[in-house]
């Protein structure tokens, strides 16, 4: 059973958790958390909810400031560069239990939540960041329409007291990894486990709904992570557009072939031909049948075919042509930040 | 080098015997207007195309053979066996072809090469690089450079309504795309060749403009993979089979010299023959005369209307004469023509028989070419007037494409 808000307050009142609590209209995004909070305090921490090509998922929690670079990051993981992205928007409320716009570290108090990797920015204990005497913390109870100011190192405990070992991770450092230098987090990612909401076959019936939404750590992300989260959501945008909200290793497999048939011309032209033989001549007359039977002539049925692929090939181009432009709109509008 | 250089050919017999002279910027026949194939294949050093090579691509690819390679009008290849065996092995190659852009008006004669090329992508499932070489039309022709690269726009329509693939075929315009990569291997087989060598292969003298003269390497460049990182990376073990006319062979044979050299695979080639112009082969089709061949703007009454009037007929001169001793099939170019576009082989076959024994009349086989040209040249017409410069823009892109 996921924990509600006053559950979890309660949790960490038991366990001697000090922390004092801000009520405020919805936050979807950390600036406007920002906004909503007394002293609109600069050390709101944001959330990214992620997962990698192996199905594991990850809650990253940092300060607004801090850049997160997922190509990075995911490298670290031993997953590669392309390794991990945004989880979808039906993976936060089957996996984290909480609603857009309220990851928080402090998910990982629910039972299904187990399996998720919780990677805390080590800039948060940094007095140079948060300051020692009197720095709090920002984080939501389960819901957004609630925060919690804490020290980072009642932050630290309230983790423990929730059952986790709170790990701080330097998320800025982009270290060589090579032969020598193995990825630096991969045994953290190992040692986790995929949730089970988090496989394909679960993930399939979640579809290709808003892929790209990641969570408010997504939105709230914004400004320094645009860079990793615009090459993620692009990927994410793209598997939507195939029609594949599945997991990233079936996508990256399926991919190759789905794309491949999806834009052969010769399967379709013989598709469509013979059902207007069937249409219009009856029955299952295939064209072979049709032209051996004297029933369509054969120099009638080679046009046809000629100028059905003239057409479906036409139509390709154009679509083709299309995605080129909007991809070319893409990369100048994110250059601009037009749509920021 | 390596292979066989063009040699003068000792004259005939008869010393008022005229050679045939093929390179890649004239073609004329011998003393009866004809090009002697066998003889050229010869002169250039390049294998024949054989039976049992058109019938392993069948077999390698799933597919009837194209019917320019069952007629015989791609004939010659060099190398064509390791590409094959290549192929069988899992090593990937690419095609390579090309055009010269020097006027809008294309003619079907322009469309065979591109034509080959689709099947040829499309049995292989392999990509396609294709080169408009508009700086060469303006270094010979005297082409203002900015229509030059205008004509290139114009002409990659026409050669995108052959029905390319677009996800596996870069276009790219010599003024647009050298530089880079490509520009890095001109300079390699440059360096390669000598002044000497090209006057040998070419017969450039000493008033011809330096352009001309380094020319002949950029042509040979797109032979090379690594010219092409967006597609290939710096893979230098993906082979090319360049489709083209006989006539630029030696700017293939050329390239094959220096391959080894520069530590590049040699291209392979497949190569046809000319097509006939209206008038027959002793006739020269040209841009600029219209009745010299069908073009790809040609309306349906213009292209009824030069059949009938200008296709040069083997029939007899009267009908008796005619029924009588049949048509000279080595001769009459609406045959020929339907050796070119009609796909039956069987019609074909027929209409050989009849027309050959004097049973079809000329008037009769003149129609059957009639419907064939119009329905091909209407098709492209449509074909092309799909092909907005947003498409022209997308296969000339330099976008990364996964195409191995």
């Amino acid at each position: 059973m996921p924990l509600t808000k006053d559950e979890l307050i309660a949790k960490l009142k038991d366990a001697g958790i000090s922390f004092e609590t801000f009520e405020h209209p919805p936050v979807m995004t950390v600036d406007a958390q920002i906004s909503a909070l007394p002293g609109n305090p600069k050390t709101v921490l944001k959330n990214l909810f992620i997962k990698d090509k192996k199905h594991r998922c990850y809650i990253i929690t940092a300060l607004p400031e801090t850049k997160v670079d997922l190509q990075v990051v995911g490298a670290r993981l031993g997953v590669g560069k392309g390794g991990i992205r945004m989880a979808p928007e039906e993976l936060l409320t089957a996996v984290l239990q909480v609603p857009l716009g309220s990851v928080t570290p402090l998910a990982i108090a629910n039972p299904e939540a187990t399996n998720v990797v919780l990677l805390l920015d080590a800039k948060i204990r940094d007095a140079a960041h948060v300051p020692a005497d009197g720095g709090r913390v920002y984080v939501h109870p389960l819901v957004n329409t609630t925060s919690l100011a804490m020290t980072p190192g009642a932050l630290a405990d309230a983790i423990k007291a929730l059952g986790r070992e709170p790990l701080f991770v330097d998320l800025e450092v982009d270290p060589k990894i090579d032969r020598d230098n193995p990825p630096d987090l991969k045994t953290v990612a190992d040692a986790a486990q995929p949730p089970p909401q988090a496989l394909p076959e679960a993930a399939a019936a979640g579809a290709a709904a808003a892929p790209a939404a990641g969570a408010d750590g997504g939105a709230a992300a914004a400004a320094p992570a645009a860079k990793p989260a615009a090459p993620a959501a692009k990927e994410s945008k793209k598997d939507a557009k195939k029609g594949g909200g599945k997991s990233a290793d079936q996508q990256r497999g399926a991919k190759a072939a789905t794309t491949a048939s999806l834009t052969d011309v010769a399967p379709r032209v013989e598709e469509l031909l013979r059902a207007a033989c069937a249409a219009l001549l009856g029955g299952s007359t295939t064209p072979e049948e049709a032209t051996a039977a004297g029933r369509v002539d054969a120099y009638c049925m080679a046009r046809l075919r000629a100028d059905l692929e003239m057409q479906l090939t036409g139509l390709k181009n154009a679509a083709y042509a299309a995605g080129y432009v909007a991809g070319k709109g893409e990369v100048v509008a994110h250059a601009e930040r037009r749509f920021v | 080098m390596a292979e066989q250089l063009p040699n003068s050919d000792p004259p005939a017999q008869d010393t008022a015997d005229q050679e045939q002279v093929v390179d890649p910027w004239s073609v004329s026949g011998g003393s009866d207007g004809r090009i002697d194939y066998n003889k050229l294949l010869e002169q250039f050093g390049c294998s024949k195309l054989t039976e049992d090579l058109v019938e392993r691509v069948e077999r390698l690819t799933g597919r009837p053979a194209h019917p320019f390679l069952k007629r015989g009008i791609f004939f010659a290849h060099r190398d064509l066996q390791e590409i094959l065996d290549c192929y069988e092995k899992g090593i990937p190659f690419y095609l390579y072809t090309g055009r010269g852009p020097s006027s809008e008006a294309l003619h079907l004669g322009h469309l065979v090469p591109f034509m080959f090329t689709k099947y040829l992508q499309d049995a292989f499932n392999v990509p396609l690089v294709i080169q408009l070489t508009d700086d060469e039309k303006s270094l010979w022709r005297g082409l203002d450079i900015d229509e030059a690269r205008r004509l290139s726009r114009e002409n990659a329509k026409d050669i995108i309504a052959c029905g390319f693939d677009v996800s596996k075929t870069f276009i790219f315009s010599d003024f647009e795309y050298v530089g880079g990569a490509f520009y890095r291997n001109i300079i390699r087989i440059q360096r390669c060749v000598t002044m000497n060598q090209v006057r040998g292969i070419f017969g450039f003298t000493m008033e011809d403009n330096i352009g001309k003269i380094a020319f002949p390497a950029v042509q040979a460049a797109p032979s090379f993979p690594d010219c092409f990182p967006h597609m290939f990376g710096q893979r230098k073990d993906i082979r090319c089979l360049i489709p083209c006319a006989i006539d630029q062979d030696p700017y293939f044979r050329m390239t094959r010299d220096v391959a080894p050299r520069i530590g590049h695979h040699k291209p392979a080639l497949i190569e046809s023959k000319f097509f006939p112009a209206l008038q027959g082969e002793s006739g020269k089709m040209s841009a600029s005369d219209t009745n010299s061949a069908i073009f790809v703007n040609d309306t349906p009454s213009q292209i009824k209307d030069k059949i009938n009037k200008y296709a040069f007929s083997g029939g007899g001169a009267t009908v008796e004469e005619h029924r009588a001793r049949g048509a000279n099939l080595a001769v009459d170019v609406p045959w020929k023509y339907l050796n070119f576009f009609l796909e039956d082989d069987a019609r074909l076959a027929t209409i050989g028989e009849e027309y050959g024994s004097g049973r079809m009349l000329t008037g009769e086989i003149k129609k059957e070419l009639i419907t064939v040209l119009t329905d091909m040249v209407s098709r492209h017409q449509r074909a092309r007037a799909q092909v907005t410069d947003d498409v022209v823009d997308a296969f000339m892109a330099v976008r990364p494409m996964r195409c191995l």
